[in-house]
């Protein structure tokens, strides 16, 4: 800016051209330096006032400042003045002020001044530092922006400084003070720690140390306490800030308060346990097939239906599933179903189909199948076990047939002989023979009735209807062959009882039923004068805990066959009708003993006779009558 | 019309009652309490109908006996009724199928037993009467 005049600062301006060496100076500053006269006219400005202003120097000269920038016409700078710092000795003011300049074609921008005002011997003469201030305005602008987002994040955003000791706080945004609790002033100037209060054994922690170790990023879950001293799942992310050189100068850490979250995810981790627990203690078989129809999850209930591990089953294709259950199952017991080769969206989808393995083991399996559960498309097989439900059906059926057919056989004579005697005239002592027949039939169908009901009580395994208690079993030897009189006819029973105090923890009623059983049978397969006898003693070892009743004839005895049968329903080692039996006695003692945790042992052999040994539980010494009967 | 029948029953009252029915119709009755007996007897006898029972114990059980008869030229005018506590379909298609002739269920009318023999013993050769 060649002929420019200059004004210093520091020292009165006089007229004349500045020295070239601070003219030069002067001519390198980023900002605009304006000389103006008492009427505050330019009389001299360096180089950058041609950029800030837009202006020639020598457009510039002579002009009235308060052109370039309104406020600073004579009165303004005299009100700026006003309020003027005073340095210098009292001989400068400098007044500062941020207004708007011109551009030369009246465009507006952002601007700092620094006036000096000195006095000349003609006045006041001004010097003028002014500043374009637009690109720090857009700056500004920028930064406040970014200040709003961060303030406004809805995550709590944490600043620390890297290079003070304890890597304090230096601030906090609105949402770190709504997750924590803590205000800005409580916590910057601290170090992070104090979120997780004496909480400090996390794996987090010790993640986040190894980080800024480091000085790298890492994402940690941090359990974290608020200023109440609730408990908040934080996923807190951490960054490094560098300046240019590289050093880490802050962490920005950003947090989230995932209680919600990990709660969720507990929850469903506390439900797939329960889930898991349930299904591995589940006597029914699972298997889980996805949407691809891969078996994706087995239970060990499954494993064991099959015989399988898991290893075996997980990854297997339906169809391969499919072709080892018919590998097990007897063929027959799949032909009711042919749902296995149908394609899987031809099943219905509760659809329940029955088989019946032969290996491993032999069960009968009803098989559940939902297809789509939930919306992944995925299949549940739900297998139970109905072994002994099917058996159970069978029997009673089996049951039921044997018992009406043995109704019918005594029933066959009442009726038949009741009939020939209304339609015939038969003589007195024919017609005696024919009623005493049509009454003992009778009476047989009544026992057999009565032991049929017995059976089905028994069966129905209704214990509390047992009454256990404390008995000497002498009483019940008694007892019984009170009832085998009632039953039998007189009929002499040697008994040796080793001691009839030694007392059992049975009902006494329903031991006595028992042992009257088999005294009968041993009435009825022996001959009239053949001795019978009873033995009582303690067990020994193994049976010490039993007291063993044995009944012993020299009767007909059975042959292996019929030892083998002899506890099967309705079964008769006599079928003649000469002893009269229902064929039910024994398989209710047999259920009576067992019940009460007893045993039933039978030895016999073909013209020797039957032993049989009745073991009832000994009374453990604490046990006493109860005190309502 | 007096005929040769044989009676094949375990149980002693259902025998007498059979026997009592039909002897008022002046029937040759003969007696056995097991299959094996019966088939022996059937065989010397070679009776105009046998009256079997089906669950007998023994070597031969009702339907065994009547598969013998049936099978044995020599006894081809043998009528066989069997006679049993079993009523139901798959116990007469198991008689059928063994070839009897007529089928009575336990507990049965004496007045039926002597309608049935009667029809067995009038009936044409072949003809069989359910």
């Amino acid at each position: 800016m060649p002929g420019t005049r200059l004004g210093g600062t520091d020292e009165p301006v006089r007229d004349g051209a500045p020295a070239p060496a601070t003219s030069a100076i002067l001519d390198l500053m980023p900002d605009a330096v304006v000389a103006l006269d008492a009427d505050a006219r330019i009389v001299l400005c360096n180089r950058s006032a041609t950029t800030v202003f837009g202006i020639s120097p020598e457009q510039a000269l002579g002009v009235q400042m308060s052109e370039l920038v309104p406020a600073l016409g004579v009165g303004g700078i005299a009100r700026l003045m006003a309020d003027a710092i005073v340095v210098g000795g009292g001989r400068i003011r400098i007044g500062r002020v941020q207004t708007d300049g011109l551009r030369r074609g009246g465009t507006g921008f952002p601007l700092e001044a620094s006036i000096a005002e000195s006095h000349a011997i003609d006045g006041a003469r001004w010097t003028c530092v002014v500043r374009d201030l637009t690109e720090q305005r857009q700056a500004d602008a920028t930064l406040s922006l970014f200040q709003q987002a961060v303030d406004g994040s809805s995550s709590g955003i944490v600043i620390t400084s890297a290079r003070l000791p304890g890597q304090p706080i230096t601030y906090v945004n609105r949402a770190f003070t709504a997750i924590t609790g803590y205000a800005p002033h409580e916590v910057v100037g601290r170090g992070c720690g104090f979120l997780q209060r004496d909480d400090r054994a996390q794996p987090g922690i010790d993640a986040l140390r190894a980080a800024i170790r480091e000085a790298r990023d890492c994402t940690v879950t941090l359990r974290n306490y608020r200023r109440d001293g609730t408990l908040f799942w934080n996923e807190l992310r951490i960054a490094p800030v560098r300046d240019p050189d590289g050093e880490v100068r802050h962490y920005i850490g950003v947090q989230t308060d995932v209680t919600e979250r990990v709660q969720a995810a507990r929850e469903i981790e506390l439900r797939n346990a329960r889930f898991d627990a349930v299904l591995s203690l589940s006597p029914d078989g699972f298997v889980l097939f996805d949407a691809d129809d891969r078996l994706v999850f087995v239970n060990p209930a499954l494993c064991a239906m099959t015989g399988a591990t898991q290893h075996d089953l997980l990854g297997l294709a339906r169809e391969e599933f499919e072709a080892l259950l018919r590998s097990l199952a007897r063929p027959d017991s799949l032909a009711a179903t042919d749902a296995p080769h149908a394609p899987p969206t031809a099943r219905t989808p509760h659809e329940t189909r029955r088989m019946t393995l032969v290996r491993p083991r032999h069960c009968v399996l009803d098989c559940t199948e939902r297809t789509h559960a939930g919306a992944r498309g995925e299949t549940v097989l739900c297998f139970r076990d109905v072994t002994r439900e099917s058996e159970i059906d069978r029997m009673k059926s089996e049951f039921l047939t044997t018992a009406a057919h043995e109704l019918r056989t005594p029933l066959a004579s009442v009726f038949g002989y009741a009939e020939l005697l209304i339609s015939r005239e038969v003589d007195p002592p024919k017609r005696q023979r024919m009623l005493q027949t049509i009454h003992s039939q009778a009476k047989l169908l009544s026992t057999m009735i009565d032991d049929l009901l017995d059976l089905a009580k028994i069966e129905a395994r209704r214990e509390r209807e047992l009454k256990v208690y404390p008995v000497p079993v002498g009483l019940l030897v008694d007892g019984a062959i009170e009832a085998l009189a009632a039953l039998e006819g007189p009929r002499p029973i040697e008994v040796e009882v080793a001691s009839r105090e030694i007392e059992v923890a049975v009902d006494p009623d329903r031991s006595r039923q028992a042992i009257t059983h088999v005294l009968s049978n041993a009435c009825r397969f022996s001959a009239p004068n053949s001795p019978i006898r009873m033995l009582v003693r303690a067990g020994t070892d193994p049976d010490a805990g039993h007291v063993i009743v044995t009944v012993v004839d020299r009767g007909i005895g059975m042959t292996p066959e019929q030892r083998a049968r002899a506890f099967e329903r309705f079964y008769r080692a006599d079928p003649s009708g000469h002893s009269p039996g229902t064929g039910l006695g024994l398989s209710i003692t047999k259920e009576i003993v067992e019940m009460q945790g007893g045993r039933i042992a039978l030895r016999s052999a073909p013209g020797l006779g039957t032993e049989v040994d009745l073991l009832f539980p000994r009374a453990e010494p604490t046990m006493r009558l109860p005190d309502a009967p | 019309m007096s005929a040769k029948i044989l009676i094949v029953e375990d149980r002693p009252e259902i025998r007498t009652l059979i026997e009592m029915t039909l002897e008022f119709e002046g029937h040759d009755l003969h007696l056995a309490d097991n299959g094996g007996d019966g088939w022996r007897i059937v065989q010397a006898l070679r009776p105009d109908l046998v009256l079997l029972d089906v669950m007998m114990p023994g070597e031969l059980d009702g339907l065994q006996v009547c598969e013998r008869i049936k099978r044995d030229p020599a006894l081809g005018r043998t009528r066989v009724v069997l006679l049993t506590a079993r009523g139901q379909q798959a116990d007469r298609d198991a008689g059928s199928a063994a070839g009897c002739d007529a089928y009575l269920v336990k507990p049965f009318s004496p007045l039926e037993l002597i309608d049935t023999v009667d029809a067995q013993l009038h009936a044409p050769d072949g003809a069989r009467v359910r």
